[in-house]
């Protein structure tokens, strides 16, 4: 039963007839009990009028019986015996009366009246077994003899086939007030669910028609409180699958935007070279732009593997121990021609010498690309200040440079995938904006952070790794 | 037809030289925003080819500055920005036509062509002059049917001429619209080339297509 709303009106229902069902029960078996006791009061009020009618005459010790005409007029509905102390039968109807198997013969005097049931030839009855003091022929001469008035055991029984039709008809007014009143709850209950989960529907209605665009927003007012944490979280979750979205797209954008220019190239260069008969010079050096452009188009798809690898934390880390001092010297050679081209003066302020445990080549990627970014980007005649310094715990390396083109507003995207400061895509240029997000995701996997700055025309961006470093 | 290309990446900017130079356009380049700005203010080009997104001024900026200025020189956009927006603004700054990156050079040469042809406002691509038809689709001319074969840089010449046809068009004016700057500004090389052409176009028994205006320059078509 997959329905809420089936599986709530079942619920309801099925609560409201058991507790129908209970109530009733309980309202029959008192009802029962009333009507049992009051049959049954009703039958010791005839038993004891019928002992009245038996007279003792102690002179004679004589029991006389005068109601034989009540018994006649009742006839075989009425089962009735009356016997004295001593157990000889004083008076009973032509229809004997069953003994209660109950019984157990005791003083008649303190007897108290008790009922019991039997059936006899397929027909249920209903007896009491009372005692009660016969009536004495009183001799107003000697009245002390009244004191010693007999008890005598009495027997009555009736047919309880009246008393059980009415039980049962008061059993099937119940059965039916229970059924209809159940069916009726079913219907109310039903309704008033169906009414109340009309938001439910609503919000299902919303989300089946909702045409992808992330956009649309589910309107709060219109919801019970209830589903307002729910609409604001399926809200939230659309921005962010919007935002998502829109990442996607502009990073695919973004990719054939990178690939297309590299691309446009090696067409134009192959349909004009085709174009006519070259000298192998022209041919050479065709091919050698070829080259160029397929190594451009390869640093791009090795850059989006890495981060894809990244992201997905398939990128092995293989631990080796290294020299910060020299593995930064080391790699700071590599920028060195282009620094001096550019006419950027450089400072270093070491660290005490230690080494760290770390993946060197992922370092080195993450490293370069910081260099590479410093002397490209720092202001042609500016400066680069290379700064690290070891704790027990860390090692920070931060680098500055001079760059007065780059804003704040610049610095909220500098980590965004295929952003650049300058739009511009030439062959010599080895950026394609992913530098510094790669640079990013490589320090996250090696334990560390990325954070970059601005201060006054000053970029800096300090790397902290996460290490313990031994001298 | 003097031709400036505004490219940054140098691969595609140096084949698109070559490729419009072996057509026999006059062919300037640079490489950033500022050289093209420079070159836009000191020629007079009858077509520039613009990368949007150039280093130092944009090529929307330029497009911005050409209108400010009401160039009448018409424009080429070549953009790796294919987006409705990017073309659309392209466009609206003043662009005369867009070509997405990347693209077939045939389809490059068929644009220029025909954004030639706008600048001198012909429609048709078969250009006459009298008994003389210039298709400029096949770069072939015909004299009263008959078949002409001229090279490039005569055939350049001759289109140029056709364009102005009925107009005096000065040495200057040739030099400036179908010499790249590294031609030889110094040497009699229009005077030749019309001198290759009058050979080639010109019959004894037919009209005189080449007219000289001493002193002033050539006019093509009737005197």
């Amino acid at each position: 039963m997959h329905s809420l709303r089936v599986r709530l009106v079942a619920l309801s229902v099925g609560l409201t007839a058991l507790s129908l069902a209970a109530c009733s029960g309980v309202i029959y078996l008192v009802v029962q009990r009333e009507l049992v006791t009051h049959a049954d009061d009703m039958l010791i009020a005839q038993a004891i009028t019928f002992a009245a009618l038996i007279e003792y005459h102690p002179e004679h010790d004589r029991y006389e019986f005068t109601g034989q005409h009540l018994l006649a007029v009742e006839g075989e509905r009425l089962r009735f015996s009356a016997t004295s102390e001593a157990g000889k039968s004083l008076a009973a109807s032509s229809a004997r009366i069953d003994d209660d198997p109950h019984f157990q013969a005791s003083d008649v005097s303190q007897l108290t009246p008790h009922a019991w049931t039997w059936t006899d030839r397929g027909e249920t009855w209903r007896g009491v077994m009372c005692s009660a003091p016969v009536t004495c022929d009183e001799d107003d001469e000697h009245p002390e003899s009244a004191a010693a008035n007999p008890h005598i055991l009495i027997r009555l029984a009736r047919p309880s086939s009246e008393l059980d039709d009415r039980l049962r008809h008061i059993a099937q007014l119940l059965g039916v007030v229970t059924v209809g009143l159940s069916v009726l709850m079913g219907v109310v209950f039903g309704w008033s669910i169906t009414r109340a989960l009309r938001p439910l529907d609503h919000l299902t209605g919303a989300l089946a028609t909702w045409s992808g665009d992330s956009k649309n927003r589910l309107p709060i007012p219109i919801y019970p409180s209830e589903l307002v944490p729910v609409i604001c979280t399926l809200n939230d979750l659309f921005t962010r699958i919007d935002a998502a979205w829109q990442r996607e797209r502009s990073t695919g954008t973004a990719i054939a935007h990178e690939v297309r220019t590299p691309l446009a190239g090696l067409r134009v260069v192959i349909e004009v070279a085709l174009s006519r008969e070259r000298s192998a010079d022209a041919y050479r050096a065709t091919l050698g732009d070829c080259l160029e452009m397929v190594n451009h188009v390869q640093r791009l798809v090795e850059s989006l593997l890495l981060l894809t690898r990244l992201e997905q934390g398939r990128v092995p880390l293989h631990y080796s121990s290294i020299d910060i001092d020299s593995f930064l010297e080391t790699t700071w050679t590599a920028f060195l021609p282009r620094a001096r081209d550019r006419d950027l003066s450089v400072t270093w302020t070491p660290g005490k010498a230690c080494r760290i445990d770390t993946d060197a080549t992922l370092l080195s990627i993450v490293v370069r690309n910081l260099f590479d970014n410093a002397v490209d980007h720092a202001d042609a005649h500016g400066h680069i200040e290379v700064q690290w310094s070891v704790t027990e715990n860390d090692v920070q390396l931060t680098i500055t440079n001079t760059c007065t083109t780059l804003t704040a507003s610049d610095l909220e995207h500098i980590t965004l995938r295929f952003w650049r400061s300058d739009q511009a895509r030439t062959i010599d240029d080895q950026h394609c904006g992913l530098g510094l997000c790669l640079a990013m995701d490589i320090t996250q996997a090696l334990g560390g952070l990325l954070t970059p700055s601005l201060t006054e025309g000053r970029f800096s961006i300090q790397m902290k790794l996460q290490c313990h470093p031994t001298p | 037809m003097r031709i400036l290309v505004i490219e940054d990446y140098r691969p595609m900017r140096q084949a698109v030289v070559t490729g419009l130079s072996e057509a026999g356009y006059a062919v300037d380049a640079s490489a950033d925003g500022h050289d093209g700005w420079w070159h836009i203010e000191s020629t007079a080009y009858d077509l520039i080819i613009l990368d949007l997104m150039l280093p130092g001024i944009s090529g929307h900026e330029l497009l911005r500055r050409l209108q400010s200025r009401q160039s009448s020189t018409h424009v080429l956009v070549l953009t790796a920005q294919d987006s409705l927006d990017a073309r659309v603004g392209g466009l609206d700054l003043g662009a005369d036509d867009y070509l997405v990156k990347p693209f077939a050079f045939p389809e490059l040469l068929a644009r220029v062509r025909s954004l030639l042809r706008r600048a001198y406002h012909i429609k048709d691509p078969l250009i006459r002059v009298l008994d003389l038809a210039i298709d400029s689709v096949r770069q072939s001319v015909t004299r009263n049917g008959k078949n002409i074969e001229l090279t490039a840089r005569e055939y350049v010449l001759l289109e140029f001429l056709a364009l102005r046809q009925g107009q005096l068009v000065s040495r200057s004016d040739i030099w400036e619209h179908l010499y790249d700057e590294h031609a030889d500004s110094g040497s009699n090389v229009v005077d030749v080339y019309i001198g290759y052409l009058r050979k080639k176009i010109e019959f004894d028994d037919l009209p005189r297509l080449i007219h000289t205006r001493r002193g002033q320059g050539y006019m093509l078509g009737e005197a």
